[in-house]
């Protein structure tokens, strides 16, 4: 069956790396660096087959399941409609030639084992085909050329999508670069026949002709169904996701009445039917929809072309507009159709409760603000303003999780954290993953959080002296559950015993980088602290290995990480 | 048989393109590549006497990197500063970092062809985001030849250097920028605590520097183990011969020699080197080489 089409029209056999990578849902580092970031990815491999934690190399931010466990992570508001892989991050790489694919190879440097499912489109495609899908795997711990068996699709494509769950691996996965092999037409009009699908004329098999039974006059007899009232043909419709549901709405009239009920669409989620979601869909339930709580509209803007984005964006106008006054949850994780005016009407949704804007760089400004009761706020890799937050912050007195990861556009942590102290003392989860403006004396105010579970401050210390902060801290925030320093290039023994002196809740500890840890401390963490269970000692030179090693045999229920980069030599 | 080859070629497509192509397909100017470049060839030694470990890109503590993109081609050197082994620290760590940093920003095409000094900057703040905490210091120097306008743009800072010699005459030589004797600027990375009290320049402080080049120009770019044992005059007698050489092989074997030549003087105790005549004039009383880690890229320019 391979190469078909590539018997029929000779075509030429080419092999390519990335030429540009897209877009990714996660990464570990900002936007302005270089290192560990989505960029690396185009070109050839560095470093395979080498095995180790490189610079050089495109890194996700989480792994595991010490994410989701998370009390701000995002929770399905549709249970029913949940993926059965469960993608949790994707990545959208761009390659020169469009080509008919026979082969993808993911040149993974670092646990590898995460890739679920890679598809391929045609940059100015309307479609995504599924080229592969499995379920994620537990692998050795050495490089990986990861190469999964084709389904064989006779287009033409030059995106890969790439999805990956995390969950079982142990550290970190990281991809050094992604090689696409098939065949490249060699002629326009070759491109062409591909490309409108017409090549697919020999590999088609006509359907099964389908025997209608004629029954008819026995279904009103036998159809104990529609005997059911209709309040229980709703309850069983609201268990259904929503594939099964349309196509339950096909079955009779009476099905596809009720299929239409408003109660079925309080919440809404279309994350696991992204390559299935048009702005007509949006449209659709806005039409269907008497109350809608809570929707989740993340990844579902994969037509790529500039105009339907925006009429994405118009869709999205006209639901939020009318469901301004009920909509208490909004999820709009990785979409590029964010802009200005739709977030001008996402503030005006009043009763809003969580917001999720993770990774939407489109809009640059979120003013005039009428949200008042606010609980979780996360604007993950956003553009975010000083002004803008300010304001949200002072407006919702109830905000308990505030996710601020990554954002290069605030310039003043140190107010921020002085505006949280007055006007949002329930803070119980304060994330600034790689946010490198907090001064000397900022941190100190985090003591006035006295609820704090959740404190991430990774990569926001990497050439500041913090002196005593940390030690302040510790005494105040009892609570701490997650506690992130990685980078915190100067963190000393004291500090640390303070931190587990005071806070017993401790179950992540990340410590990466600190080379000033001792040993000592280090294994007084381990059996002082009772519910920790994930402790990040990467990159920590003062800690020997040897012991290490002992430690995970010592307490089997804590994983320890210890990651390293090998030098090529 | 080459030319016969070419000539077969030419009249083959003549005929398929039918006779009014004939004009351009012969056309010499099509056929030859103007885009200037440059051939290289790298040479170093540790000033350790045996060879503890080889890594690409580093002598000692020297690294280096020579690299190209579309638009440019750039190579590079960094001096790691040794005083930071009595901390505990590998002097090698920072400056090998760096230069990778250098060549990976060169490769992703994250840089101006006309501001080497960026470029370095950028790479030196890329350290602040590597996981493994790179501390020490060095003096870094990186030469970019823009194929555009065919000219080569330096930034420099400490006393690494470049040299760039036209038909015998030295055209360019970069000046090295102390803040006193023995005592170059440096981009640094200290350990916690003990900021206040290393010395550490700005990367905008490094100095920069055009200059139009020529066909069969020679670009010598090297590290101070190079400059503090070899007077110019021997510098230069080597970069007159490989005056326009295209052949890398040559051009190796010039870099080997000039590599090999301030080795054995920085040993030689009774050589007065130019680093013991410029200790002399700031009246400290020395003789002999100052033995070092030692880095020569030699360049060729081909138009």
């Amino acid at each position: 069956m391979d190469g078909v089409v590539a018997q029929q029209f000779r075509m030429t056999y080419v092999e390519q790396f990335v030429w540009r990578p897209e877009f990714s849902t996660s990464k570990y580092n900002g936007p302005g660096s270089i290192s560990y970031a989505l960029l690396t990815l185009s070109g050839r491999y560095k470093k395979y087959p080498q095995y180790g934690d490189f610079p050089e190399c495109f890194f996700f931010r989480d792994y595991g399941t010490w994410w989701k466990e998370e009390a701000c992570s995002p929770v399905l508001y549709r249970p029913q409609d949940e993926d059965p892989l469960q993608a949790q991050d994707f990545i959208v790489l761009y390659f020169q030639i469009a080509l008919v694919p026979t082969s993808v190879y993911i040149y993974q440097v670092y646990n590898p084992g995460a890739v679920i499912r890679i598809w391929g489109k045609m940059h100015c495609g309307p479609k995504w085909f599924l080229l592969w899908e499995g379920p994620p795997r537990k692998c050795k711990p050495e490089a990986k050329k990861f190469g999964p068996p084709l389904r064989n699709i006779n287009c033409l494509i030059n995106l890969l999508r790439i999805e990956f769950n995390h969950s079982l691996l142990d550290y970190h996965t990281s991809i050094d670069a992604v090689l696409l092999t098939g065949h490249q037409p060699l002629t326009r009009l070759q491109a062409q026949i591909i490309g409108r699908g017409l090549a697919n004329i020999h590999s088609f098999v006509p359907e099964p002709a389908v025997s209608i039974r004629n029954d008819s006059s026995d279904t009103s007899g036998n159809d104990y169904f529609s005997m059911l009232p209709n309040e229980i043909i709703l309850q069983i419709f609201q268990r259904l996701d929503l594939l099964s549901l349309s196509r339950c709405s096909q079955v009779s009239k009476t099905w596809y009445e009720l299929s239409k009920h408003g109660s079925l669409y309080h919440h809404i989620s279309l994350k696991p039917y992204w390559n299935l979601v048009r702005p007509r869909t949006i449209d659709y339930f806005t039409d269907r929809c008497t109350v809608l709580k809570k929707l989740d509209l993340s990844w579902c803007d994969q037509s790529m072309s500039g105009s339907i984005l925006s009429e994405f964006a118009d869709s999205l106008l006209r639901l939020l507009f009318k469901f301004k006054d009920t909509i208490t949850h909004l999820d709009l994780r990785d979409l590029r159709y964010i802009d200005d005016d739709v977030i001008d009407f996402i503030v005006r949704c009043t009763k809003l409760v969580e917001l999720r804007l993770k990774n939407s760089r489109e809009w640059t400004r979120l003013d005039d603000n009428f949200m008042t009761s606010l609980v979780l706020l996360d604007l993950t890799y956003t553009q975010i303003n000083d002004l803008s937050l300010i304001r949200i912050m002072k407006a919702n007195p109830l905000l308990e999780h505030l996710i601020l990861d990554q954002c290069e556009g605030l310039g003043d942590m140190d107010a921020l954290v002085g505006v949280a102290t007055r006007y949002n003392k329930k803070l119980r989860t304060w994330r600034s993953w790689k946010v490198n403006a907090y001064s000397e004396d900022g941190f100190i105010m985090f003591t006035y959080f006295p609820d704090l579970e959740d404190l991430d401050l990774g990569w926001c210390a990497v050439d500041l002296d913090v002196g005593s902060s940390l030690v302040a801290i510790a005494q105040s925030c009892r609570k701490l559950k997650r506690l992130i320093l990685s980078a915190w290039r100067m963190l000393d023994d004291e500090s640390l015993a303070a931190i587990i002196e005071n806070c017993k809740e401790i179950r992540h500890l990340d410590l990466l980088g600190a080379r000033n840890i001792s040993t000592n401390v280090c294994e007084r963490a381990l059996y002082k602290l009772p519910k920790l269970r994930l402790l990040d000692i990467s990159y920590c030179e003062g800690i020997r290995r040897d012991e290490v090693e002992i430690w995970t045999q010592q307490y089997p229920h804590i994983t320890i990480q210890r990651s390293y980069e090998i030098n090529d030599g | 048989m080459h030319s016969l080859f070419v000539t077969g070629r030419l009249i083959s497509r003549a005929l398929l393109n039918g006779i009014h192509n004939f004009s351009t397909a012969t056309d010499p100017k099509l056929q030859q590549k103007t885009e200037p470049f440059l051939v290289s060839a790298v040479c170093g030694f540790s000033k350790e006497r045996k060879i503890q470990r080889l890594v690409k890109g580093q002598f000692g503590d020297d690294a280096w990197f020579t690299t190209k993109h579309k638009s440019s081609d750039v190579l590079g050197v960094a001096d790691g500063v040794g005083g930071w082994r009595a901390y505990g620290i590998d002097p090698g760590e920072f400056s090998i970092h760096l230069m990778k940093a250098c060549e990976r920003l060169v490769t992703l095409g994250l840089f101006s062809p006309t501001n080497p000094s960026e470029l370095l900057a950028n790479g030196y703040y890329e350290l602040l985001h590597n996981k493994k905490s790179i501390l020490g210091s060095s003096t870094a120097c990186v030469v970019l030849l823009n194929r555009e306008n065919s000219t080569l743009y330096t930034a420099n800072i400490g006393d690494s250097g470049f040299m760039v010699v036209r038909r015998g005459r030295v055209v360019r030589r970069s000046e090295e920028q102390q803040h006193y004797f023995n005592t170059p600027f440096q981009l640094s990375l200290p350990p916690p605590g003990y900021r206040a009290d290393v010395l550490s320049d700005r990367p905008d402080s490094a100095s920069t520097d055009n200059i139009p080049v020529e066909d069969g120009d020679v670009i010598l770019v090297a590290t101070d183990g190079v400059f503090d044992n070899l007077p110019q005059n021997i510098i230069l007698n080597e970069l007159v011969k490989c005056q326009g050489e295209r052949c890398a092989n040559r051009l190796q074997m010039v870099a080997n020699s000039i590599a090999w030549m301030a080795r054995s003087l920085s040993f030689d105790e009774t050589f007065i080197s130019p680093f013991a005549e410029r200790a002399f004039a700031n009246g400290i009383n020395t003789i002999g080489g100052k033995p070092d880690d030692i880095t020569v890229i030699l360049a060729t320019v081909a138009i």
